[in-house]
C-alpha cells in the first residue's frame, strides 16, 4: 500500500468529514444497526459499514464474487440513506449551481480529501484518503439508479485505489486460457456484448463497462460483477434473460445482471492482460480482429474514462498509456454470430502468446 | 506569427500522453479529444518543452525529408493556430522546463507533411449532459454568506 497522504490542512474540509462522520453516527444510531461487509479489492481490504439494512442488497450484489477479508481494513466506507433512518442527511449539501445541466456532478477536490456531490440523485461520495476513511449517503435507497446498483461506490474507490496505483477505467474484461483482454470503447460499441458472451463460453469474468486495471505488469483485478445490455440487445441473450435484475424497468433502463450474485460465470482475483481490444459492431456476420495502434487504443479507452470519473487526472491517463505501451493492441470487429465471438477472443489470445 | 513565440500545453484542462510517436490529447473543459501524428506528433513532443516557433521550424526541417522552410513554416505555424483555437496551448511566458527538446532526437520523419491534427467529438455528450462543476474556495462545502445556499437537505 502507498504512503498516506498527509492529512487535510483545511478547515473546510475537516469541518466537511467531521460533519458527515457526525451524519453518519447519527444514523446509526437511530437504525439501531451497523451491518458490515468486508471485502478484498486488488489486496485491500474495504470495509463497508451500512447504518441499518437499506442500501446492503443495492451496494453489495455487484460485489458478491470479491473475497471476504479480515483483520484491519486499509479504507472504511460507511455509508447510508435518509429515507429508510429518518432525515439524516450529510450538513451543508450544495445546491446545482445555476445555469448546469440536470446532471451535473460537483467536485470538490483538495488534498487528500475529495467529494463527489450528485444533486440529481441527492447522492454523496466523500472520502479522506490520509484516514482511510470515506462515505456515501444518498436520499432514499429505493432511488438508486441501475447504473449505481451495477458499480456502486466508483467514485471512493477510483479515488482511493487510484492513489495505490489502481485505476477504475471505462471498459470491459475477461479471460481465457491465455490471459485476460481489456475492452475498450465508448458506449455502444460492444464491449458488454463481447464480455457477456465470452463469460457465457466459460472466460472469467471482469466488467463490462467499469473495470479495475494497474499498469506494472498490466493486471486486471476483480470488482464489479455486474453486466448492462441495452433492453432491445438483451432478448439476443436468452439464457440471461432470466437474470435480469429490473425486467420491469426495460422500457427506460438498460438490462441489469448481476453476474456475480447469480453464479453465472467465473471470476479470478486478477488475471494478467495479455491484449487490449476496441470492439465495433459491424453488422457483418463473422467477428474479426487486426491489430491496431497503441494510440487508437488510448483514443478508445482515456476520454470515456476521464470523462465519467470526476477527479481522475493525469496520472490516470499515465497509467493508461503505461498499460497500453506494455500490451498489444487490437480492432475487434464484431459480427452479427454472437456465438463466433468468443472464439475469436481466444484466437486474438493465442496470437498474443505466438508473439512471445 | 512572431518566430521567438513559445507555447505551453493548457495543463490541467487538457490531459496528454504521446504513444510511438503519437499524442492523444484530452480537453477535459469540451469533451472534445484529439490524435495528432508523425511531422504534427514531433511539434507537440516540442511544444510540451516549451520550443520557441524558430526551433521547432529549424529542428523539423532537419528531421524531414524534402519540404521547403517555407513549408514547413507555413505547416507549423497553421498547426499552432489551430492548437490555439482549440484551446489545447496558450501562449508561454515563463522561463523553459529546461528539458532537451525530442525534436532533436529520433528518427528521421520521412517525407514532410503538413502536421494534422484529428478532432473527436463523439465524447462530448458525456460532458454536456453531466458535467462536472469543479467547486473553488468561493463553493462548496459551507459557502460564504451571500453566495446561494445549498439545499440543506
Amino acid at each position: 500500500m502507498a504512503p498516506s497522504p498527509e492529512a487535510p490542512s483545511s478547515g473546510r474540509s475537516l469541518d466537511l468529514l467531521a460533519d458527515t462522520a457526525g451524519a453518519f453516527a447519527d444514523a446509526a444510531g437511530r437504525s439501531g444497526e451497523v451491518v458490515e461487509r468486508s471485502v478484498r479489492i486488488a489486496g485491500h481490504h474495504i470495509r463497508l459499514r451500512f447504518a441499518g439494512a437499506a442500501m446492503v442488497s443495492a451496494l453489495t450484489r455487484a460485489l458478491a464474487h470479491l473475497q471476504p477479508a479480515d483483520g484491519d481494513p486499509d479504507l472504511v466506507v460507511e455509508i447510508w440513506d435518509s429515507a429508510s433512518v429518518g432525515g439524516n442527511a450529510p450538513p451543508s449539501l450544495p445546491g446545482k449551481p445555476e445555469g448546469t445541466p440536470d446532471g451535473v456532478r460537483i467536485l470538490y477536490d483538495e488534498g487528500p480529501v475529495q467529494a463527489v456531490y450528485l444533486p440529481s440523485e441527492r447522492s454523496l461520495s466523500l472520502i479522506d484518503a490520509s484516514s482511510g476513511r470515506a462515505w456515501f449517503w444518498t436520499a432514499d435507497a429505493d432511488g438508486i439508479p441501475h447504473w449505481e446498483r451495477a458499480a456502486p461506490l466508483r467514485y471512493i474507490l477510483n479515488s482511493w485505489l487510484g492513489a495505490q496505483g489502481q485505476h477504475v477505467v471505462h471498459a470491459g474484461a475477461i479471460a481465457g486460457r491465455d490471459g485476460g483482454v481489456l475492452l475498450v470503447g465508448k458506449g455502444g460499441s460492444g464491449k458488454s456484448t463481447t464480455a457477456l458472451t465470452c463469460v457465457q463460453a466459460g472466460f472469467s469474468y471482469a466488467g463490462d463497462d467499469y473495470s479495475l486495471v494497474s499498469a506494472r505488469p498490466p493486471t486486471a483485478h476483480a470488482l464489479y460483477g455486474s453486466g448492462k445490455l441495452h433492453a432491445h440487445h438483451v432478448t439476443r441473450f436468452p439464457d440471461l434473460m432470466p437474470s435480469v435484475d429490473n425486467v420491469d424497468r426495460l422500457s427506460e433502463e438498460k438490462a441489469l445482471i448481476f453476474v456475480a450474485s447469480d453464479a453465472l460465470g467465473r471470476f479470478d482475483d486478477s488475471f494478467p492482460i495479455r491484449a487490449v481490444a476496441v470492439p465495433r459492431v459491424t453488422g457483418q456476420a463473422e467477428t474479426r480482429f487486426s491489430r491496431a495502434s497503441p494510440a487508437e487504443a488510448l483514443a478508445a479507452l482515456a476520454p470515456s474514462s476521464l470523462f465519467l470519473m470526476p477527479g481522475a487526472s493525469a496520472t490516470t491517463m499515465a497509467a493508461m498509456a503505461d498499460l497500453l505501451r506494455q500490451t498489444p493492441c487490437y480492432r475487434l470487429d464484431l459480427g452479427t454470430n454472437l456465438h463466433d465471438i468468443p472464439s475469436a477472443v481466444r484466437n486474438l489470445l493465442a496470437s498474443t502468446s505466438e508473439r512471445d | 506569427m512572431d518566430m521567438t513565440s513559445r507555447y505551453r500545453i493548457n495543463r490541467p484542462q487538457v490531459i496528454t500522453e504521446m504513444i510511438d510517436g503519437e499524442a492523444v490529447i484530452i480537453h477535459q473543459g469540451t469533451g472534445a479529444y484529439y490524435s495528432i501524428a508523425a511531422t504534427g506528433g514531433a511539434l507537440w513532443a516540442g511544444i510540451e518543452v516549451e520550443s520557441p516557433v524558430s526551433e521547432l521550424v529549424a529542428l523539423l526541417e532537419a528531421r524531414c525529408e524534402g519540404g521547403s522552410r517555407s513549408e514547413i513554416e507555413t505547416g507549423v505555424e497553421r498547426l499552432i493556430e489551430e492548437l490555439r483555437v482549440e484551446d489545447l496551448i496558450v501562449e508561454s511566458n515563463g522561463d523553459r522546463t529546461g528539458e532537451e527538446n525530442p525534436l532533436v532526437e529520433g528518427p528521421p520523419l520521412g517525407p514532410f507533411e503538413p502536421p494534422a491534427l484529428r478532432k473527436y467529438t463523439d465524447m462530448q455528450d458525456l460532458i454536456l449532459i453531466d458535467p462536472v462543476h469543479e467547486v473553488d474556495e468561493r463553493g462548496w462545502p459551507y459557502a460564504t454568506p451571500g453566495s446561494p445556499a445549498g439545499d440543506g437537505a
